[in-house]
């Protein structure tokens, strides 16, 4: 009985926890609609549009830590915040916006673009991460955020070097402070810069680093900008998992390597994160279906919502689980690395935009 | 130090997001699942 009793209780308490977050996520969820449409004509239109549902939600995350943790029932609920759950599954289901044969097909520019821009963005955020001392999972993370897709890159990273959760929402935390400002600048920027259609879409799909942002600076630069920045946006997506084995292989054999007699094949595959065959199985899976199947976008889109669905579920508990006493631990130092390196990635994507399209 | 530890559960977590990814994506495709969910 007692037994039965002490196994049983962490379950609920977890399903409490599950609980809280699907709470969290609902309310974060309507917020993203209703205060766009509260604020349409007003002032703060801009703002109302512009805040996307990771801010919602992570804010509401930091609200429900705050409330659960002066209540003292914060770490037996913690077993329900399923961070890597929710973001793994849904970065399996973002491999369904993938569509692998319009990479092929229309998209040679934005590959050369995307490879060239991942290698300098990556490698110049990793050189001055170790040049001011940072830890080397936390470099790892804010340099695939930083180079890649945002959140999305930092949770593969995450997964791949074996990350701590703090590190995780510190590099979630970045990525949006960063990408709200550049919705607006960017499309402003390039009108000043005098860029054509095309190049503008080329240079905000390689720069901002969330794929939401991404869309709503397209949107605002114009729909030509629109389609190339996602197609841009998306080549970076598909080089996701391509980074990821690469991390796992770097962390696996040179940075964490353990003792001898763990076969390098089996350590590995103990790290590789598997989400990443998923990734990959949904975009294969994606691509065959909409060249077979007339209605086939309709399908996608149920796809891409359930995929947000599972990314505010990810932002509401990666707010349940932050804990401040890492960020103080790093300081200043992560936010000097990724500043610089987004300076970076506007220059260096502004001048292949401009070389390539 | 008082910070948690690494995480541990890394890989069966890993398998369960792939197997419910899957799923999911089959349902969807399947017509299963309806559309206008998301925000």
């Amino acid at each position: 009985m007692a037994t039965s009793e002490h196994t049983r209780r962490p379950v609920l308490h977890a399903a409490l926890g599950v609980a809280v977050v699907l709470a969290l996520s609902w309310v974060a969820h309507h917020l993203s609609t209703a205060v766009p449409a509260a604020t349409e004509g007003t002032a703060l239109a801009g703002v109302g549009a512009a805040v996307e549902f990771p801010v919602y939600a992570i804010l509401l995350g930091l609200l429900g830590n705050a409330a659960l943790g002066a209540t003292g029932v914060r770490e037996r609920l913690s077993g329900g915040f399923r961070t890597e759950f929710f973001i793994k599954t849904g970065l399996v289901l973002l491999g369904a916006s993938i569509n692998l044969r319009v990479i092929a097909s229309a998209a040679g520019p934005a590959i050369a673009q995307s490879v060239v821009l991942i290698c300098v963005v990556f490698g110049f955020s990793w050189w001055l991460g170790g040049r001011l001392g940072l830890e080397d999972r936390l470099r790892a993370l804010l340099s695939a955020a930083v180079a890649i897709c945002g959140v999305s890159a930092a949770i593969a990273a995450a997964g791949a070097v074996q990350a701590k959760r703090e590190q995780l929402a510190y590099s979630a935390g970045l990525v949006i402070a960063f990408a709200l400002p550049s919705i607006f600048l960017l499309p402003v920027a390039a009108t000043a810069l005098g860029l054509d259609p095309a190049v503008t879409g080329a240079w905000i799909g390689g720069n901002i680093d969330t794929t939401a942002a991404v869309t709503a600076a397209g949107t605002l630069a114009g729909e030509e900008s629109l389609q190339i920045a996602t197609i841009v946006k998306v080549t970076q997506n598909a080089l996701l998992g391509v980074v990821a084995v690469a991390l796992t292989a770097y962390f696996a054999l040179r940075v964490e390597r353990r003792p001898v007699g763990v076969p390098a094949a089996r350590q590995l595959w103990d790290r590789f994160p598997k989400f990443v065959l998923g990734f990959l199985a949904t975009s294969v899976a994606a691509t065959v279906h909409l060249a077979h199947a007339p209605g086939g976008k309709a399908a996608i889109g149920v796809v891409n919502d359930l995929r947000t669905w599972f990314l505010v579920l990810a932002f509401v508990s990666i707010g349940l689980e932050f804990r401040a006493s890492a960020l103080k631990q790093a300081g200043w130092r992560p936010v000097g690395v990724f500043a610089a390196s987004t300076a970076v990635n506007v220059l260096v994507a502004l001048g292949l935009a401009v070389l390539l399209f | 130090m008082g910070e948690p530890p690494p995480r541990n559960r890394g890989i069966s977590e890993d398998w369960l997001a792939v197997v419910v990814g899957l799923l999911l994506f089959a349902l969807a495709l399947a017509g299963v699942i309806p559309p206008g969910l998301a925000p």
